[in-house]
């Protein structure tokens, strides 16, 4: 016999379960009487702080037990089975330990003698941050809602934006001592099923002990593990993921994470913001360039700096180069390794300006680099030039809109400036063609990472429309190429402006 | 998955291709033609190109009755033993090629980038570079080719744009000065430089289904004659043919002289290299890939892992043996024009007339180890 299975004596449940939470000070167990007469044994299991309103009115656990008040011990129970108060969102268990892990969602287990069943009723749930403001991806027009901590509210943000039929949402769990909610939403008809049944097969691939964040999930989901780059796309805007559910594409939302994660994706997506969107295309456009300027200066400016400067001095104007020359007077390192002292000095700023306090960090971030700049060259460690260079790929990185595939670039860059110090503009092409070969062979859950810039004849090239240059919205009438090719229109122009047109 | 089918576009192979007709070519070819032809190597290289279009259409007709590879439609004309014969120097060949190409690439660099490296370094580094760009395989290849295309194709426009208003038509003239035989010559050299047009079959199973191979070879093609006619004139219009016969690569001085507006660079050539670099690289992996390909087919094996090692190491050693010895270089560039490419054309005009008389199948074997393959591998698993 299952020494599990409830039972209806309250007594051996209440010592099986008391077996199960021993040593847990923060699991309560309240013992109860109700109905008639208060001849009724029950008991209330919760987690401290998570429930506990049970003599309010106000909570669920509170109005059940004023409804059962002035019950018969037999209706009671009669009552309970088939939900007789209306509750909403009550579970039944007959398995101990199947209620106690619906104790540790949050719930509160009602037990109740006689009844050879056990409830779990809905209460607060763990504490938790409400609904915040979007942090790293700051939009000028738009919503400023993000995403937060719970699911709930995660998936309920996203319903909120998009109130359509297709909207499937797919829960799983991962993380076997943690059993971390995973979500997985997409547009039934839109997306394609492939990429649904690849991303449910690399969950069930591995086990772990604990999923604390989104970011265990994309580590372990990855094709390519040994990238620089992501192959998953993250967001903490609503907006953003309701934009890519209707792109075709997959959210899958995790527990106790404020990010979503976003398949497929492609090189081009990280270039694109929320706000591209609801500005006009002329300008969304310029930003556009701008970012994926920015993108390239971030990888490659250290890079060629020391090239020219190490290598192809006869590229620059005469004047130009004496400049350079009177700044470096009296730098006693190399140019290498005052680019480096400069670039880790500028890492480092960022570290501690994340790791600081808000302001402090923001603060730290602007002044420390000025002093430590400014300092550096009147030590005369560092010339002002490879401060600018420096500051102006920091300043680049920062326009890449996503901090993921920033990171890429900031490690890449590295190499590539040692690839320019030892082998100069010979250096920096092989450095270069090394990244974009590994760039051509990058998947995202089959799709090329270089899309729409590569592979997109196949599609009929209107995902280009969407890329560096963000065409007017009525141009974009295609979904890009993660949604079934059956479904691609998303836009038209009803028949009576069409005729106009 | 969608786009995971290990084949290329019609796109990318136009664009792959491409460098093959583009990148030795427009450095090489107008200087020697005008220390041999003069000005009338515009005709050499007109002749020449028209010849290795004909020999397009020529393979491309033939490239229908391909499907099921090229190493079988050989077999079934040309028999098993000779068969694996023809693969073989087809093997040299592209070793060859690529080893030339390799070579060439690695002069440029230590010429306009970096002088005082030592050519085994250069070299490695690019080797090392090509069988990891293969080692990824073709459809990546295919992605990274149609990607930097326009990287190339934008500064080349301006280049091109910038040098028009320096060009004197007075350099055009006189024409019409070389006799028959340096004609010929010139152009039989421009001919031989196009053979990479032998191993475009070499590609037929991995193009993808619907893609209109003719149509994007033709336009590659005609793309790279063109390129090549206009900087002949340009360069015939700003040096003259003397200075252009004496001076080794024409087309990268060309680059040190052009002026930017805006007067931010003195000089460009070291970054306009880069269009060289990549057209020579892609040139050298396409050689590599073909050289692969005959190996694996001799062979019959289906993975490329110890191929491409050996290929690479090959190539390596042949291109730095061609770079200490002037003497190595000119015998093989004399045994290539003078053996490989008549071979080449008369393998692929005699494959085109004779009738399939064999089955082929001895060849089609490989497919048969392939899913056997398959099979042990997913009894393990």
């Amino acid at each position: 016999m299952n020494e599990y299975r409830v039972t209806d004596s309250i007594v051996h449940n209440k010592k099986v379960f008391q077996e199960i939470f021993s040593d847990c000070a923060d699991i309560k167990m309240v013992d109860m009487r109700v109905g008639a007469d208060k001849q009724l044994r029950c008991m209330a299991a919760y987690i401290e702080i998570v429930s506990g309103a049970v003599n309010y009115g106000a909570s669920e656990i509170g109005r059940l037990i004023g409804f059962l008040s002035d019950k018969h011990p037999d209706e009671i129970q009669e009552l309970l089975k088939v939900n007789g108060k209306g509750l909403t969102d009550v579970t039944l268990y007959d398995d101990l330990k199947q209620a106690a892990q619906g104790l540790l969602t949050g719930d509160m287990i009602l037990f109740v003698d006689g009844l050879d069943r056990v409830l779990k009723i809905p209460d607060r749930g763990y504490p938790r941050m409400s609904v915040q403001q979007a942090q790293s991806e700051k939009v000028i027009r738009g919503s400023n809602e993000g995403f937060s901590d719970s699911i709930k509210a995660n998936t309920a943000l996203v319903r909120k934006r998009l109130r359509a039929l297709e909207l499937k949402n797919v829960e799983t769990q991962a993380g076997r001592r943690t059993a971390t909610l995973v979500n997985l939403m997409y547009m039934e008809g839109i997306a394609r099923k492939e990429v649904l049944d690849e991303i449910l097969r690399r969950l069930g691939r591995f086990e772990i002990d604990g999923v604390l964040d989104s970011g265990i999930i994309e580590q372990l989901s990855e094709e390519h593990w040994a990238s620089p780059f992501p192959q998953f796309q993250t967001t903490e805007r609503p907006d953003r993921a309701v934009h890519a559910l209707l792109e075709g594409r997959v959210v899958l939302l995790c527990d106790n994470s404020p990010l979503a994660l976003i398949l497929p994706t492609d090189y081009n997506s990280f270039l694109q913001t929320s706000d591209d969107y609801y500005n006009r295309f002329e300008i969304a456009s310029l930003e556009r360039i701008i970012r994926y300027m920015a993108a390239f200066f971030a990888l490659s400016l250290p890079g060629l700096y020391l090239a020219v400067i190490n290598f192809h001095t006869s590229l620059l104007p005469t004047s130009l180069l004496l400049t350079f020359a009177q700044a470096r007077a009296g730098v006693p390192f190399s140019s290498l390794v005052e680019l480096l002292l400069m670039e880790l000095s500028f890492e480092l700023l960022r570290e501690a300006g994340v790791r600081l306090p808000g302001t402090m960090g923001n603060t730290i971030g602007i002044v420390g680099g000025l002093i430590i700049g400014s300092a550096a060259v009147e030590a005369g460690i560092a010339s002002p030039v490879v401060v600018i260079v420096v500051a102006f790929t920091a300043l680049c990185s920062f326009a890449i809109p996503n901090e993921e595939f920033a990171t890429a670039f900031r490690l890449l860059k590295f190499f590539l400036i040692f690839a320019s110090a030892w082998l100069g503009f010979f250096g920096y092409l092989a450095g270069m063609f090394a990244i974009l070969i590994h760039l051509s062979g990058l998947r995202s859950f089959g799709v090329p990472y270089l899309m729409p810039f590569a592979a997109s004849d196949v599609e009929g090239d209107a995902q280009i429309r969407d890329s560096i240059f963000r065409f007017p919205l009525f141009l974009l009438f295609r979904r890009p190429v993660y949604a079934k090719r059956s479904n691609r229109v998303r836009f038209r122009w009803l028949k009576e402006e069409n005729e106009k047109r | 998955m969608n786009i995971e089918n290990e084949k290329i576009s019609g796109r990318q192979l136009g664009r792959m291709v491409f460098y093959d007709f583009f990148g030795l070519t427009t450095l090489v070819l107008p200087g020697y033609l005008a220390k041999g032809a003069g000005m009338d190597g515009f005709f050499c290289l007109v002749i020449g190109f028209g010849a290795g279009y004909l020999f397009l259409l020529f393979v491309l007709s033939q490239m229908r009755r391909m499907e099921q590879g090229y190493q079988v439609y050989l077999a079934k004309r040309f028999g098993n033993i000779l068969t694996g014969f023809l693969l073989f120097c087809y093997l040299l060949t592209a070793l060859f090629g690529a080893a030339y190409g390799l070579r060439m690439l690695g002069n440029v660099i230590c010429k306009y980038l970096i002088r005082d490296t030592s050519m085994w370094l250069i070299l490695g580094v690019l080797t090392i570079l090509a069988v990891y760009g293969l080692s990824a395989g073709l459809e990546c290849r295919g992605r990274l080719y149609e990607v930097v295309f326009w990287f190339l194709a934008l500064p080349l426009i301006i280049l091109f744009f910038l040098s028009m208003f320096s060009v004197e038509p007075a350099g055009w003239l006189p024409v019409f000065r070389t006799g028959g035989g340096q004609l010929a010559e010139g152009s039989y050299v421009v001919f031989a430089f196009l053979m990479s047009t032998a191993f475009l079959p070499m590609l037929v199973g991995d193009i993808a289904e619907g893609a209109d191979r003719t149509r994007v070879l033709k336009q590659s093609f005609a793309l790279g004659m063109c390129l090549n006619l206009a900087l002949f004139l340009l360069l015939a219009g700003i040096f003259r043919v003397p200075v252009m016969a004496v001076i080794e690569e024409p087309a990268l001085t060309l680059t040190a002289m052009v002026k930017m507006p805006g007067g931010f660079f003195e000089r460009q050539d070291a970054l306009l290299c880069g269009i060289w670099f990549v057209s020579i690289f892609a040139f050298v992996e396409n050689a590599l890939y073909y050289s692969v390909y005959c190996a694996r087919k001799i062979c019959r094996k289906r993975e490329q892992g110890w191929f491409l090692f050996g290929a690479g190491l090959l190539v390596y050693v042949l291109s730095l043996a061609m770079h200490y010895s002037r003497a190595l270089l000119d015998t093989l560039v004399r045994c290539y024009l003078l053996t490989a490419v008549p071979l080449l054309v008369i393998v692929a005009l005699l494959a085109g007339i004779l009738p399939a008389h064999a089955s082929g199948a001895w060849w089609r074997g490989e497919e048969k180890s392939i899913a056997g393959t398959a099979k042990r591998e997913e009894g393990t698993v």
